[in-house]
C-alpha cells in the first residue's frame, strides 16, 4: 500500500528567516495523524536565509540527519565539532546522551535550503558523536546511494537503528527496482523534481509511506528528480 | 517532586574568547543528560575587544529575557559581578554557580541559600566538572 503525503499538505511555518515544511509534527505544528513512521520522526524542509540559523539548542536520543540541496550548513557542538556541509556531504549526529549544538547558515547572504531528518534510535543514552560523510553526484545518478545504516558499509554513516537511508537522483527515463524485505516498510521524500512510485507521480515535497508492498519501482519524469528513500523496520 | 523531564535549566554566561561558552555548554550537556530542557543565553561585556569568538557568539546566543528567567527552574551562572544586573531578576530561584565569581553570595544579587558554587574560586571548573554541575543543577531543582 502506498499512502501519499503530499506536499501541500504539510505543516508550514515562515518566520522570514526560517521556511518550513513540516511533514510530521513539529515545534507549533501538531497533527496526530502525522507523528512519524515507523522509526521516522521528522523530514523538515527548511529554508534559512543569508546569515541565519538556529541558535544553541539541545538534543537528545535521536538521529539527526541534515541532507543540504543547496547552500550551506555551518554545524557547530558541544563536543567540539565544527563543519559545513554543503550538497556533496551529509551530515548524521547521534545526539544519545544529549548535546547541544547550532545550525547555521554559511552564507552571509545566499539562503541554505536542506533537508533535516530525525530518526528515533533503537537504544537511548549512548556516547553522542558526529559524522560527515562525502557523496559524489556521480554517486546518486540513477541509483540508489546508500547514505547511512547500521551496517557501516558502502561508506555509510552509522545509524543507531534498523533503518537505511538512500539518496538517488533521476532523470527522465531513469528507473530504479528495488525490493522491499517481507516485513520492511519504506518513505519516499521527495527534494526536488517528478517521479513515479509504483504508478503515482510525485513532485517536489511529496512524501509517501510504503506497507505491504513486494517491490519499489521509481523512475524519473519531467525534469528528474533527487529523493530520498527510507528502509524501515 | 516535579518529574525530571520538566526540569528548565537556564544557562547564562559571559564570554569572549569561547573557553567560559565551551563550559556554559558542558553544563548545559550535563543537565540534558538528566532530561532536562535547556536555554542558554548570553551576556555580552560591552568592555571586552570584538573579535571572531565575539562575532559569532552574538549570532549564536541571544540575551537573557525576562520570560527566560520565568521558565527557568534553576539558573546556571558564569557572569562577573559587573554584569549581572542585565540577568532579569530571579527571586528565589536556585543557582548553581559555573565559576566562583560570588564576591557576596548572599546579598543584592538575591542568590539562594542553596547556591552551590565551584570547589576552586577564580579558577574555571574544567569540562566534566561543568558537565557534574550540570547534572548537580537538576538535583537542586528536583530537590525543591
Amino acid at each position: 500500500m502506498v499512502t501519499l503525503r503530499k506536499a501541500g499538505e504539510r505543516g508550514h511555518a515562515n518566520r522570514g528567516w526560517l521556511n518550513s515544511n513540516f511533514t510530521f509534527s513539529f515545534a507549533d505544528y501538531y497533527d496526530p495523524k502525522h507523528m512519524g513512521f515507523r522509526s521516522l520522526r521528522v523530514i523538515n524542509d527548511d529554508v534559512v536565509q543569508g546569515g541565519k540559523g538556529f541558535g544553541a539548542h539541545a538534543h537528545r536520543d535521536m538521529e539527526i540527519i541534515s541532507y543540504v540541496l543547496e547552500g550551506g550548513l555551518t554545524h557547530r557542538d558541544s563536543m567540539g565539532t565544527q563543519h559545513t556541509v554543503g550538497p556533496d556531504t551529509i551530515q548524521v549526529m547521534s545526539a544519545g546522551s544529549g548535546v547541544v549544538h547550532s545550525e547555521f547558515n554559511a552564507s552571509p547572504t545566499e539562503p541554505v535550503h536542506f533537508l533535516q531528518i530525525w530518526i528515533v534510535p533503537s537504544k537511548e543514552d549512548v556516547e553522542p558523536s558526529y559524522q560527515e560523510i562525502s557523496v559524489r553526484p556521480e554517486e546518486k545518478k540513477g541509483r540508489l546511494r546508500l547514505l547511512a545504516g547500521p551496517d557501516r558499509v558502502q561508506g555509510s554513516a552509522f545509524l543507531q537503528q534498523d533503518a537505511r537511508v538512500y539518496a538517488s537522483v533521476l532523470n527522465a527515463g531513469d528507473r530504479i527496482e528495488t525490493k522491499i524485505e517481507p516485513g520492511r516498510h519504506a518513505w519516499v521524500q521527495v527534494a526536488e523534481g517528478t517521479l513515479v512510485l509504483n504508478g503515482q507521480k510525485l513532485s517536489t515535497g511529496d512524501g509517501a509511506a510504503i506497507s505491504d508492498e513486494e517491490k519499489l519501482v521509481l523512475e524519473g519524469s519531467g525534469e528528474g528528480a533527487e529523493l530520498l528513500l527510507f528502509d524501515l523496520s | 517532586m516535579p518529574d525530571a523531564e520538566s526540569i528548565h535549566v537556564l544557562v547564562i554566561f559571559s564570554c569572549h574568547t569561547g573557553k567560559v561558552e565551551r563550559l556554559a555548554l558542558a553544563a548545559a550537556v550535563g543537565a540534558v543528560q538528566m532530561r532536562a530542557a535547556i536555554r542558554l543565553r548570553r551576556i555580552v561585556d560591552p568592555s571586552a575587544e570584538t573579535n571572531d569568538e565575539t562575532s559569532r557568539m552574538d549570532r549564536d546566543y541571544v540575551a537573557p529575557r525576562p520570560e527566560d528567567v520565568a521558565w527557568a527552574d534553576v539558573l546556571i551562572l558564569s557572569v562577573p559581578n559587573g554584569l549581572r544586573s542585565q540577568i532579569p531578576a530571579w527571586g528565589v530561584k536556585p543557582v548553581v554557580s559555573l565559576t566562583s565569581q560570588l564576591s557576596d553570595p548572599t546579598a543584592s544579587t538575591g542568590l539562594h541559600k542553596d547556591a552551590v558554587a565551584s570547589d576552586k574560586p577564580d579558577v574555571l571548573p574544567s569540562r566534566d566538572e561543568a558537565l557534574q554541575l550540570g547534572r548537580r543543577s537538576v538535583e537542586t531543582a528536583r530537590a525543591r
